[in-house]
């Protein structure tokens, strides 16, 4: 009798909290800010965009193509850097220089993602040391793909790679792989290695450091980086012409334009 | 729809044991005085920024408006990372307790302290870094809001069941919904379900 009455004058309000979960089912839940499950419309965005890049019909050899860096939390700012990349329809591919995230939690890999899936074209990624922070990497490995990697666009060879120092508890990052893929068995006008970190930066000694000494060795023309928030462009020792971009909150991007083994610059205001 | 299933089950079977200790006797009251250091309840969660799943236990304080809560949460089962886990200390506070039929209902608010601990997560950075170079990542302040139903159960060591639905967020992500207008502050909430045996 007492059970009864229990399921009589409760049955609403267990029926309701039951049913209550259903709607809760379209809240989002949040495991933990270091979670690395990533939707999976936002997997394996490399080769996806490498997919599309193969795909971009442009006759000329001669082409151009926009990076930024440093987006950080700077949502506000890269998304009119992705609305000025869109009203152009002379670039061919973005590359990101890396420091997608500010922290490198779940939700600001999220919310880069959600942004840059705006542009029109493709666009390429390299990792940075604040997207090494947490789980990180992680996080980067499953929406990206490897952290190291070569594609090759109109005879020029791209060269992407990790050299995270400190945030890998302070061990190298795979120079043999740089070095290797850096090298030019003449079916490429041009490579360029695109990288985070400039060697000039404190996790590297200058002229002196083992990444400045594979770009000189291997003869590369041009470098591509990001992490030290303000602009760049110039030999910085003997060899390598250095393009370093600012971040976002400058408000600024840049267009190099390659027509084979030459290439130009221009830092374009938005 | 997967990941839905575990909250749902968990409700399902809490209701259930909720129904059968009805059958039992009524009315049984505890007049044995409880050692201070011995919580007054035991919970688990689902979700929440401290895990996939959470447990832990809990001190009822100030004439049981104040409720301090020490959780432990892995996130390793879900994410397929080693080692993904969350101590949290969690402050609730009960904002009023509407007393309807055998059952209480409280909104409820507070804070939780989340100590997260993963690949390269920091208090102390280590010494090759340059002073300050980042900020520490291991700590988060966590504010939420919510509601819990309680029922008294008639047995002799589980005395009452609740349960507890929380809207929480981090405090990096309430940073950038203030700070910035792409982020906006109904996106950076997320739910917690949870259920807690009254000692």
């Amino acid at each position: 009798m007492i059970r009864r009455d229990f399921i009589k004058t409760n049955g609403l309000i267990c029926l309701s909290a039951i049913f209550g979960v259903f709607p809760g089912c379209s809240l989002p839940y949040e495991y933990s800010p270091y979670d690395n499950e990533v939707k999976h419309k936002f997997r394996d965005l490399t080769a996806k965009n490498l997919e599309k890049l193969k795909k971009t019909k442009n006759g000329n050899e001669a082409f151009k193509f926009a990076f930024i860096t440093d987006t950080h939390t700077f949502y506000d700012e890269f998304e009119d850097a992705v609305t000025a990349l869109n009203k152009r329809d002379d670039i061919d591919f973005v590359i990101h220089g890396g420091d997608l995230t500010l922290s490198a939690l779940h939700k600001e890999f999220t919310w880069f993602n959600e942004i840059i899936a705006k542009l029109n074209v493709p666009f390429l990624t390299v990792i940075g040391n604040h997207d090494f922070l947490s789980n990180g990497e992680r996080i980067y490995h499953t929406s990206f793909g490897e952290n190291n990697y070569t594609f090759t666009y109109k005879g020029c060879k791209f060269v992407m790679f990790d050299n995270v120092v400190w945030e890998r508890k302070n061990t190298d990052p795979d120079f043999d792989w740089f070095n290797e893929n850096l090298k030019n068995d003449g079916s490429a006008n041009l490579v360029i290695p695109v990288s985070h970190i400039p060697p000039y930066s404190d996790q590297y000694d200058g002229e002196d450091s083992i990444l400045n000494q594979i770009l000189e060795n291997n003869n590369v023309k041009l470098s591509i980086h990001g992490h030290t928030h303000s602009f760049y462009h110039g030999k910085k020792y003997d060899k390598t012409d250095f393009l370093v971009g600012g971040d976002i909150a400058d408000n600024h991007y840049q267009v190099i334009t390659i027509d084979k083994d030459n290439y130009s610059i221009e830092n374009i205001a938005f | 729809m997967k990941k839905h299933i575990l909250p749902i089950l968990v409700y399902s079977c809490c209701f259930s044991l909720s129904a059968l200790g009805s059958n039992l006797n009524g009315g049984q009251t505890d007049s044995i005085k409880r050692k201070w250091y011995l919580p007054r309840d035991a919970k688990i969660q689902y979700a929440g920024n401290i895990g996939f799943l959470s447990a832990g236990i809990t001190y009822h304080l100030a004439k049981d408006w104040y409720r301090l809560s020490f959780m432990y949460g892995s996130t390793s089962m879900h994410s397929h990372v080693h080692t993904l886990n969350t101590v949290a200390i969690k402050n609730t506070f009960l904002i009023k307790q509407f007393h309807i039929g055998d059952f209480v209902v409280a909104p409820m608010a507070g804070l939780s302290i989340n100590f997260g601990s993963t690949h390269n997560t920091y208090r102390n950075l280590p010494s090759y870094f340059p002073n300050d170079y980042y900020f520490q990542n291991k700590i988060h302040f966590a504010p939420f809001v919510g509601a819990m139903v309680y029922h008294p159960l008639p047995y002799k060591i589980i005395k009452g069941i609740d349960f507890y639905t929380e809207i929480g967020t981090i405090d990096n992500y309430l940073l950038e919904g203030i700070r910035t207008e792409y982020v906006k502050l109904y996106d950076i909430w997320n739910l917690a379900l949870g259920i807690s045996i009254h000692f």
